[in-house]
């Protein structure tokens, strides 16, 4: 079975790398700002995720919280972007069965994610 | 105890989970979710999105590697996963409907199960010839070996999916023995392929903790940043323990924990650490 391929080892390595990289940095950034600002808020409001409606409100204001909650979607988001680069990168190729599992592998994860309404 | 204090004891027990879990060649999942039940006090629910969203950042930072010496195998791993995906979410779900005494007990007996795996693998080193790992290491840099029983890997990836799921475990410890024993994939290219695969399985379980609002914010981001730390720092200046007395004493370690988890599901008034 052939399945190496270089440039897109290499494609995948650098998303999964950087995005969970900037996803780690922001939520460190946010829960070093959340304990800075301990005083104010109670524990429970600490642990809260926004709804995702009312996340860009709360990143225009800076809110501590708000940018935990970015740095791990972020975080969440990076596994789905490589399968989704490695889906684009096998229909370019015209390598179509492993462009079309990684489809039906990202509906699945959508479907996971935005069925009970994330 | 102080926000400060928290965050501090939460980056610690991440980062020691990690640097263990790099050591031996496991998640640090393993570790995390009894940490934070037991120690912490946190809810079963609590503990195992924490757990996965740690394993995604794990996952991240070791399947960039593996992807980096071409040892991962993307068309399998994309395969396998669609039903250790639909595992995960199904996993998810399943563990809001059941008592977080299950998940517990099942945890325990998921920690005894990586226990005895680490022994056998102690076994099979013991046992194992130069000569076939020679032939594997030559099949993964030709790129020259056969995939088969896509009806077995599939199954048990599902099932180490739906185990993700329930118990904010990773699942390497089942995906790897499915790959390299039933479907014919040399050891490396399987533990390789399986840490792709972790991250993905993770996401899909943490989603769902993430809907129904069981994700805490701060204990998440605190302990996926420092198994992160934890794992990288390990994995670059420590070498992979394969000392048997150190295994051994994991071992015993794991056994531990796991009785402890029995116990906390069973509410058994045994001695043992978190009451």
């Amino acid at each position: 079975m052939q399945f190496r391929d270089l440039e897109l080892d290499e494609l995948l390595s650098r998303v999964l790398r950087l995005g969970s990289m900037i996803g780690l940095f922001l939520a460190f950034v946010g829960v070093v700002l959340l304990v800075w600002q301990a005083g104010r808020v109670s524990n429970p409001e600490m642990a809260m995720a926004y709804p995702l409606n009312k996340l860009p409100g709360a990143l225009l204001r800076c809110d501590p919280r708000a940018i935990v909650e970015l740095g791990l979607l972020l975080l969440l988001a990076t596994p789905a972007v490589a399968v989704l680069v490695a889906s684009c990168a096998y229909a370019q190729r015209k390598n179509w069965r492993p462009s079309f599992m990684a489809a039906v592998l990202l509906l699945i994860l959508l479907l996971g994610a935005f069925g009970r309404g994330l | 105890m102080s926000s400060v204090v928290l965050v501090l004891m939460l980056l610690l027990t991440g980062l020691v989970s990690g640097s263990l879990g790099a050591l031996l060649g496991l998640g640090g999942g393993v570790f995390i979710v009894p940490a934070l039940t037991l120690l912490f006090h946190f809810s079963a629910p609590v503990a195992v999105s924490s757990s996965l969203i740690a394993v995604v950042a794990t996952s991240c930072g070791a399947s960039a590697n593996y992807l980096r010496q071409h040892l991962t195998n993307m068309p399998l791993a994309l395969t396998l996963e669609l039903s250790t995906t639909a595992g995960a979410v199904a996993g998810g779900l399943a563990a809001g409907l059941v008592s977080h005494d299950v998940i517990f007990v099942l945890f325990g007996l998921i920690v005894f199960f990586t226990a005895y795996s680490m022994l056998r693998s102690v076994a099979q080193a013991a046992s194992s010839s130069p000569e076939s790992g020679d032939q594997m290491s030559t099949a993964v840099a030709n790129d020259s070996y056969q995939v088969h029983s896509w009806t077995a890997g599939l199954g048990l990836t599902g099932l180490a999916g739906m185990l993700s799921g329930m118990l904010g475990i990773g699942g390497g410890v089942v995906k790897v023995p499915a790959m390299y024993l039933f479907m014919g994939i040399p050891l490396r290219a399987a533990t390789a392929t399986s840490s792709f695969m972790v991250g993905v399985t993770a996401v899909a379980g943490a989603s769902i903790y993430w809907a129904r609002g069981d994700v805490h914010l701060l204990v998440a981001a605190s302990v996926a940043v420092g198994v992160y730390v934890g794992a990288s720092l390990a994995s670059r200046y420590l070498r992979r323990v394969h000392n048997r007395f150190l295994i051994y004493l994991f071992a015993a370690v794991l056994v531990f924990v796991g009785i402890n988890m029995m116990k906390a599901g069973l509410h058994l008034n045994l001695p043992g650490i978190g009451g």
